[in-house]
């Protein structure tokens, strides 16, 4: 911070110029200085980015002792309301410099403004206040997208302590491992049980691929610690399992914390939907650009966009971008850079703030009011809904028309691995819907014996995706959302949704379609193979999906129940046999029995009791083959799980879109693509 | 044709409990697989002939319509047994046709016969409708009544009694190669190099699979068919054999994955007489988007599976399943607030299946209801009636 002040001026050896061993000691000195300036720049670059560097290079410090470091100097900083004033340590100063970028939200205008006075203070901190969307109002606005709470670790008025974890563990999603950045991050596709901490960092993954397992200790439901295993955050999705090209460890390390928050929650579903993702991903970057500040001798519009390209990677990386993410970036860096270049740092923060509200506000939360409300006006009392898979606009439209006092019925229609649409049932449930009147008036069968509907009812009827044909016949209309449309009218969405519309198609029943415009995309897709996401193949293992964790068979099986479920095969860390990964288990147990025995003889019991648990667990191996028979998919050469993600909707089946625009035909992308080209 | 008398007093008493027990296992959900529900059957209807007395035709059959309707009262939606049931006592008017009782004490039946110029102008009426072997079956029936016209046997009821074992023996054991039968001409539908959509668990087309795995490589797409997770287990056995390899995608997927699809082998639960299928549910959307798609649709089914009857509507062979594997008990209060519908098949119409393929040859579905009448051609044998 105090450095640059500190360096003396490198023309102030040219006084004397007679000499020429002196000149030429002159022109030395003059190159050294220079260099040294080099450094420090590069070095202030460094810690504007976050990354540490230390004063002691030569010194291998690991992540979770750097971080360690940080640490205390953070909960110093905290106590003291200070940041300044840990920071004049020279030791010290290089790394604080890559925390202190976080805190920049942090609302405290007073020493944000004593700090900016510091000679040579790169972090000036702005008046936050003034454009961030409060808290509360903010998971108001965005409620009905069940974006997750924010953890500890963003930027809001929190201990530093807790940010890393290494607070007081009274929240749930702390745990005592200061080393896992993201740690507190539970997954809540996860049940109690063992608990599972996802969002573990990379190269700590790597350091416990190379090593021994890492587990850390986290607050079980019951209060008490239970060990849970730290899981490779990185789900396979970007570009399919094995293919996945790992990030440089650098580029990952000069990732903003918000951006690694949004982009493991991503990775791990906990952020889906397109409206979900493109949201956080914009919260983010407005919390990046906030913390951002221009290093010496750049330009924000070109620097900012280079900046975010890279926030952007690892973005991509955890999880590739759905359209509308892809539209947001393309419109924001277009704002970025259309912004004039003589603005000041402060102005031009605020500026890009106020516009990334607006597009959240304008073109999402927005529009999908506008959609919910133009929608609920095409449901009508005795209607019969079908819809598919759980959307955050679909359900504000259901929710809207109900609350303009119109009885119908809704059919969720669902499929696997992610069984999202129990999300809506439940949703629909709370607003008001209920088969509970239906079902005593027109027999057990709600959805099969709708031939009478005499009566208005508003229950909600579950079914796979399996029972769409015969539930079809009684639908009235059908509710899709999509992902995104191209410019030759097909729609991209949920795998699924094409049968859907298909079904809707065949049974003469119109299909309704929301969609904000800005997932209108001018590419063009005419199947869904060429192009898709590929999800976890493991979860069409287990019969009812990654998110019950509930694999098989009965419940009560002790016998199964001892084997631990993992989302991802890789996860051989476990005590615990993994239903996907018995070879792991294989290749350690003769291992561990061979040591024994050369050990010494007397472990003969020892080692019965470990038959006698290996047997237990071949018997359960047994039983859970019949239960459950993919389970050793990865061991047979001829046996694959495909889990596609997204399917491509044929324009014919599509009636009609709702976008906040109107409602338009899919003829008609090509020409909303135009009118707002601009905008997009 | 309704008996005056109740079914179970036809019964002797130890017939009755294997009946019985045979039906207790069927509403246990014991015997589901659909040709093992067949053999069974026809197990359980022979053991009941040969343990109990009847002297006459009439009573022979009587007692097989009255083994027909009680499983029937236990499984009204079940196909099979009706199917079943009706091609035994088919066998038996058969039978009857070309025999005279020559012992005194027994009356002798002086067999319904169809003068035969009718049933040659029967089968003359659609001459070459079928595909292929179609053609040879109406010849052979055509030449079996005019044999059976020729030779009116005489025969003692012992005698009657062993052809009736015997045709039964036959009629076992071509149920227990109609796997075989069906898959020997799956060389002439599979391609090398092929992508092979299919969905649910049937031995049939596991077979079918298998057979032209022999000479050829190719893929096969399974659906993991979800309340049920059949297709989890096609999948296993399939992957077992070689020059095969399986993919197994969600039940959502199949219109995503169409595209690169060459063909859709099915399995079916049962056929009905227009040429729709009842089959495990799912099978409807893949069939429609194969037809969206234009790919062929290839059903494989045992003869077993053709039934007389003609759909009144589509849910009319239809049973709910538990939704406990849809919506897990333990969502609770949702369980309690939401009505889920779990069906176990799905109607597919005739006009999303592009051939039939059974022991004899390809069938067009529109031919079926011709195949059916050789089955069972009489009104009289459906008159006991599925709908009570």
């Amino acid at each position: 911070m105090s450095d640059s002040k500190a360096m003396p001026p490198p023309e102030s050896a040219a006084g004397q110029a007679a000499d020429t061993a002196a000149a030429a000691a002159a022109a030395k000195e003059k190159a050294k200085k220079e260099k040294e300036e080099r450094r420090r720049l590069k070095e202030m670059e460094l810690k504007m980015r976050n990354i540490a560097v230390g004063d002691q290079p030569a010194k291998k410090t690991t992540k979770a002792e750097r971080r360690a470091i940080q640490e205390q100097q953070r909960a110093v900083k905290q106590e003291t309301g200070h940041p300044g004033a840990a920071a004049t340590g020279t030791s010290g100063a290089a790394t604080t410099g890559g925390g202190g970028a976080r805190d920049g939200r942090e609302p405290r205008p007073e020493a944000g403004r004593q700090h900016a006075g510091a000679a040579g203070a790169r972090h000036a901190r702005v008046n936050v206040d003034k454009y961030t969307v409060p808290e509360d109002r903010r998971m108001y606005l965005y409620e009905h997208l069940s974006l997750p709470d924010h953890p500890p670790s963003s930027a809001q008025a929190q201990g530093a302590g807790r940010c890393l974890g290494t607070g007081p563990t009274t929240a749930e999603h702390s745990t005592g491992d200061p080393s896992a950045f993201a740690a507190g991050i539970t997954n809540a596709a996860f049940p109690p049980g063992p608990q599972v901490v996802v969002g573990m960092a990379r190269d700590d993954y790597v350091a416990a691929e190379a090593n021994t397992p890492r587990t850390v200790r986290v607050l079980g439901t019951a209060g008490k610690p239970v060990e849970a295993v730290l899981r490779d955050a990185v789900s396979p999705f970007a570009s399919g399992p094995g293919q996945r090209k790992f990030l440089k460890p650098s580029a990952t390390i000069a990732v903003h914390p918000r951006i690694k928050e949004v982009g493991l929650r991503m990775a791990t579903m906990e952020i889906s939907g397109s409206n979900a993702r493109t949201v956080a991903m914009l919260l983010a970057f407005a919390d990046v650009i906030a913390d951002y500040s221009t290093p010496p001798r750049a330009v924000l519009t070109q620097h900012l966009t280079s900046y975010l390209s890279l926030q952007i990677d690892f973005l991509v990386f955890q999880r590739d971008r759905c359209i509308g993410m892809a539209n947001a970036i393309r419109w924001l860096k277009a704002e970025i850079i259309r912004m004039p270049n003589d603005l000041k740092d402060d102005e031009a923060k605020r500026q890009l703030a106020e516009k990334i509200d607006g597009y959240i506000k304008e073109r999402i939360t927005a529009a999908g009011d506008i959609i919910a409300e133009a929608g609920a006006q095409k449901i009508q009392d005795g209607d019969v809904v079908l819809t598919y898979g759980a959307s955050s606009t679909v359900q504000n439209l259901l929710v809207a028309a109900r609350r303009r006092g119109r009885r119908f019925q809704v059919i969720v229609v669902d499929s696997r691995p992610v069984n999202e649409g129990r999300r809506l049932v439940r949703k629909l449930v709370e607003a008001g819907f209920s088969s509970q009147q239906s079902r005593s008036s027109s027999g057990e069968d709600g959805g099969a014996g709708g031939a009478d509907r005499t009566e208005l009812s508003d229950g909600v009827t579950y079914a796979p995706i399996t029972a769409l044909s015969s539930l079809m016949r009684d639908a009235s209309k059908v509710l899709l959302s999509a992902e995104a449309f191209f410019a030759n009218g097909t729609m991209l969405s949920r795998v699924g949704t094409a049968m859907v519309a298909l079904a809707a198609h065949s049974c003469h029943v119109p299909v309704i379609v929301t969609c904000e415009t800005y997932k209108f995309n001018e590419r063009v897709q005419l199947d869904a193979v060429v192009n898709n996401e590929l999800g976890v193949p493991d979860a069409l293992m287990y019969k009812t999906g990654i998110p019950d964790a509930e694999p098989v068979g009965p419940q009560s099986d002790p016998a199964l129940s001892a084997m631990e479920y993992s989302a991802y095969a890789r996860d051989k860390y476990s005590p615990h046999p993994r239903w996907n990964n018995r070879n792991a288990l294989r290749s350690e147990t003769p291992a561990e029995s061979t040591a024994a025995g050369k050990k010494a003889k007397a472990v003969k019991a020892a080692k019965a009791a470990a038959a006698a648990e290996l047997s237990r667990e071949a018997a359960a191996v047994a039983k859970l083959s019949s239960a459950c028979p993919l389970n050793d998919w990865r061991t047979s050469r001829q046996l694959r799980l495909l889990n596609l993600t997204q399917d491509v909707t044929p324009p014919e089946f599509v009636s009609v879109i709702i976008t906040e625009v109107g409602m338009v035909p899919t003829t008609s992308i090509p020409v909303v693509l135009r009118e707002y080209k601009n905008q997009i | 044709m309704e008996s005056p008398t109740s079914p179970s007093s036809q019964f002797s008493r130890e017939a009755a409990i294997y009946v019985d027990g045979f039906i207790t296992r069927l509403r246990r959900g014991q015997v589901v697989e659909a040709k093992r529900l067949a053999m069974e059957t026809v197990n359980l209807v022979e053991h009941v002939i040969s343990i109990s007395r009847w002297n006459d035709v009439e009573t022979l059959s009587e007692l097989i319509r009255a083994v027909g309707r009680k499983l029937l009262i236990a499984q009204p939606r079940e196909l099979l047994i009706a199917n079943v049931i009706c091609r035994l006592l088919r066998m038996v008017a058969e039978e009857s046709e070309s025999v005279k009782f020559v012992e005194d004490g027994w009356p002798a039946r002086e067999p319904v016969r169809e003068p035969p110029s009718v049933s040659s102008a029967k089968s003359c009426e659609t001459p070459g409708m079928g595909l292929g072997q179609s053609g040879a079956l109406l010849t052979r029936t055509f030449a079996e009544q005019v044999a059976s016209q020729l030779e009116v046997e005489s025969m003692t009821l012992q005698g009657f009694k062993n052809n009736i074992r015997n045709e039964i023996e036959e009629y076992i054991e071509e149920l227990e190669n109609v796997e075989a039968n069906i898959a020997k001409s799956a060389l002439e539908y599979i391609h090398s190099n092929e992508i092979i959509l299919t969905c649910g668990r049937s031995r049939t087309v596991e077979q079918f699979l298998r057979t032209a795995a022999e000479k050829r490589k190719f893929h096969v797409i399974v659906t993991e068919t979800a309340p049920t997770y059949e297709g989890h287990e096609q999948a296993r056995a399939l992957a077992d054999v070689p020059n095969i390899e399986v993919v197994v995608i969600p039940d959502s997927a199949a219109f995503a994955i169409m595209s690169r699809v060459n063909k859709v082998i099915l399995g079916t639960r049962a056929v009905m007489a227009n040429g729709g299928l009842v089959a495990v549910s799912g099978t409807h959307m893949i069939a429609a988007a194969a037809r969206h798609h234009s790919t062929q649709v290839v059903v494989c089914a045992g003869p077993y599976k053709y039934s007389p009857w003609f759909p009144s509507s589509d849910d009319c062979f239809n049973t709910l399943e538990s939704p406990d594997a849809v919506l897990p008990y333990r969502e609770g209060d949702l369980v309690a607030a939401v009505d889920v519908v779990s069906p176990r098949y799905d109607y597919v119409p005739p006009e999303l299946v592009d051939i039939f393929v059974d022991s004899t040859g390809g069938h067009l579905p529109s031919y079926l209801y011709r195949l059916l009448r050789e089955s069972c051609d009489e009104a009289r044998d459906l008159s006991w009636g599925i709908h009570e």
